[in-house]
């Protein structure tokens, strides 16, 4: 017991010290975490236009998208009467927004457009504005073929004072799609259009593997255009190789169903069950001899 | 034979007619009857609640059933080796073993079928085998192998045994009522004629030349249920033969064992002489070599090359977990029996008794080894798996069933040596009387 007491100071000590450490944990716990509010305006070819709205937070060096945020997202300005959509962001952090049709009229009224996404405070985050200015545009991809090359043409237009006109110096990526992404159809990372708001690039890649019947889809896209953001057009072609399966599942081998056994298998094991089994059905029938010869023996 | 001069006919009958057991025995064989219910009665909680009452798991797949397999397939050997490789050879003084081989070979061989059908969760879909098994899978080569030499083990012994039944019948007096009824409906027809004997001769050297090549099938097939899977430890082209010489040698051992036993139980110190310790011996010294030389294939060349998938096989048999029961296997199955039997003195009937029993009891666990530790080095690794899948030790029913299955080959061979001469006294006779014309 004494020396309990005079243990007691030291004790008391670490514990009120280990109360400040933990108290001070608590209080970064508080911190409110950045929120990744992002804004990003889609324009396939010949599709309805979308706005995809992104929230996410980093954690542990990874962004992992943030659920049950609600956000509003208006078109040119943050008004009622200019609120596209409100929505409560669900566990991936990823809403894609059409516009609706009462939006019409202002939609055709200019060709410059802004969407604004707000999200209001909360617990963990504050008040958080994202917004993406665009200028309306369509992109066009076509194709021709010669006995020598196979070329991609992509033209990209915008909206002048109600006019489609030539959008030069954009920077564009062409490539086939495939099943876990896109494949470029060159060396080139990017093209860029010229003067008349096109670009011609060559097709390279031979043999490459298409559907059963050879064809595969060309895709043609900006990426984040500061300008316009994302356009994108597809074109099926049939430029690729229609695969020649492997059918020797259904071939006598040794991997086959047992009604697929090799011949030379049955063969070989066969003759030396037959050997075998042969000469144990002969050497029974010599014992029957033996018990016929015992048996007639009085 | 120096004591075989002076034996006579009534002699060698009442030395060799079956005999009753005494206290020792009933002991042995209501030990064995208990060990035996007991792994029957493990085997009766694995099928009531599924292969979950062992431990085996998704990488230890085969475990100490297979490993008992495996050892019942070696030994199974020795019936072709004494019997048939001895007779074809001309091996004079082969006749009190040959008996004695080919109870252990069909004791042996019966237990390795029973104990594949213990190995699976499922027993009664063992038909699908035959109704729907494919040729290509080695497991299928391996049921018609076994089954195969199954039944010519059991013609061999049935065949070998025809002129002692009649014997046995004449003397019924002697050998008493309880298995007077079996003689008579196993052998009444055996009158011992010439042209029966002609027959049986022929009989007989044809089951000696088709069982070798059997054999040889046997322990190839069950080597290359291995070595046709891609595994560390497994992926040999050595595996065929490394199986076989190991069979040979676990068969001889059995053989010794058996042979310094029944001596001492029957008092047959007349028949299985120093002589035979001494031939044996020698043979066992060999295939011991044999083996060890195997061996140093399967591990040196491996491990000197260390490739990476065989790294942590090797290092687990030599300094890992496994490494106290490896180098028990080496030692005590191969090289102490080496050292002990290649002097003269380690030849006599204790020391020859003592090394045959260290040979079986090292390739027990070897065949353990060759199984499990491959089973938890896959090629892949072992990612998110738990713990207990990394390891494995038997559980308690399984060590009940392995010990049942031994217990009852143990219980067979006793058995037969209950009913039948475990030596053959009509050839014992004609071996006296070709020996008296000389």
């Amino acid at each position: 017991m004494k020396l309990l007491k005079n243990k007691m100071g030291p004790i008391l000590m670490t514990l009120l010290l280990a109360g400040n450490v933990c108290f001070a944990q608590d209080t970064t716990k508080n911190e409110k975490k950045e929120l990744q509010l992002n804004v990003a305006y889609y324009q396939p070819q010949n599709n309805i236009p979308y706005v995809l709205v992104t929230t996410k937070t980093k954690i542990e060096r990874k962004f992992i998208g943030v659920k049950d945020l609600k956000v509003n997202v208006y078109l040119n300005k943050v008004s009622d009467s200019n609120l596209l959509e409100s929505f409560q962001s669900n566990i991936t952090g990823e809403e894609r927004i059409y516009i609706p049709t009462s939006f019409k009229g202002v939609w055709d009224a200019t060709s410059s457009l802004t969407f604004i996404a707000v999200t209001a405070a909360s617990k963990e985050f504050d008040e958080t504005k994202s917004e993406a200015a665009i200028t309306k545009a369509k992109i066009e991809i076509d194709t021709s073929r010669t006995d020598e090359a196979k070329n991609i043409t992509v033209s990209v237009k915008e909206l002048q004072n109600g006019e489609w006109v030539p959008a030069k110096g954009v920077e564009l990526k062409i490539a086939v799609k495939r099943s876990i992404g896109n494949l470029p159809i060159g060396d080139e990372e990017s093209y860029t259009t010229d003067s008349t708001g096109s670009v011609t690039a060559e097709f390279k890649r031979d043999s490459l593997l298409g559907n059963n019947k050879g064809n595969f889809i060309l895709v043609a896209r900006t990426e984040d255009n500061e300008k316009f953001g994302n356009l994108f057009a597809e074109k099926n072609v049939n430029w690729g190789v229609a695969p020649i399966f492997d059918n020797s599942f259904n071939q006598r081998s040794l991997w086959a169903t047992r009604s697929k056994t090799p011949f030379w298998l049955l063969a070989l094991a066969g003759s030396i069950i037959a050997g075998v089994w042969g000469t144990i059905i002969y050497l029974i029938l010599q014992m029957i001899k033996i018990r016929k010869m015992g048996r007639a023996i009085v | 034979m120096e004591n075989q001069n002076i034996l006579t006919a009534d002699k060698v009958i009442h030395d060799l007619l079956p005999q009753k057991f005494g206290m020792r025995g009933k002991i042995w064989t209501a030990t064995l009857i208990i060990i035996c219910l007991i792994g029957a009665y493990a085997y009766f909680l694995q099928l009531k609640n599924g292969l979950v009452v062992t431990n085996m798991g998704d990488y230890a797949s085969w475990g100490i059933y297979i490993s008992n397999f495996v050892f019942f397939v070696a030994i199974s050997l020795v019936g072709s080796l004494i019997t048939a490789i001895f007779r074809l050879s001309d091996v004079k003084w082969r006749t009190p073993l040959t008996r004695i081989s080919e109870m252990i070979a069909v004791s042996a061989i019966t237990f390795a079928s029973l104990i594949i059908i213990v190995d699976m969760g499922r027993p009664e879909r063992l038909v699908f085998l035959f109704t729907h098994g494919r040729l290509q899978s080695p497991i299928m080569w391996d049921v018609i192998v076994i089954s195969t030499y199954f039944c010519i083990s059991l013609f061999l012994l049935y065949i070998t045994l025809l002129p002692d039944i009649r014997i046995m019948i004449k003397a019924k007096e002697m050998v008493g009522k309880p298995f007077a009824k079996l003689y008579r409906w196993l052998g009444s027809y055996w009158k011992g004629t010439e042209a029966q004997e002609k027959i049986r001769n022929r009989s007989i050297t044809i089951l000696c030349i088709i069982i070798i090549p059997v054999a040889f099938c046997i322990h190839t097939v069950t080597s290359w249920l291995f070595a046709t899977t891609y595994r560390p430890g497994w992926d040999s082209t050595n595996f065929g033969a490394y199986f076989v010489s190991g069979a040979f040698l676990v068969g001889a051992g059995g053989v010794v064992v058996a042979m310094y036993i029944f001596r001492k139980a029957y008092k047959l110190e007349a028949y299985i002489t120093e002589m035979h310790f001494e031939k044996m011996g020698r043979i066992l010294v060999m295939l011991a070599l044999l083996y060890l030389y195997f061996n140093v294939n399967e591990y040196l060349i491996p491990a000197f090359k260390m490739k990476k998938p065989e790294e942590a096989h090797l290092t687990e048999l030599f300094t890992g977990e496994f490494a106290p029961l490896f180098w028990f296997a080496i030692f005590i199955g191969m090289i102490i029996p080496i050292i002990i039997i290649l002097f003269k003195k380690g030849r006599k009937p204790l020391p020859m008794f003592i090394a045959g029993v260290m040979v079986v009891i090292g390739a027990w666990f070897k065949r353990y080894l060759i199984v499990t530790p491959t089973l938890l080095h896959p090629f892949l690794p072992m990612h998110d798996a738990p713990e207990k899948y990394k390891h494995y030790f038997p559980s308690w029913q399984e060590w009940a069933i392995a010990m049942g299955s031994l217990a009852g080959a143990l219980l067979i061979i006793t058995l037969l040596a209950r009913m039948f001469p475990v030596i053959s006294i009509y050839k014992t006779l004609t071996d006296e009387h070709e020996t008296a014309q000389k």
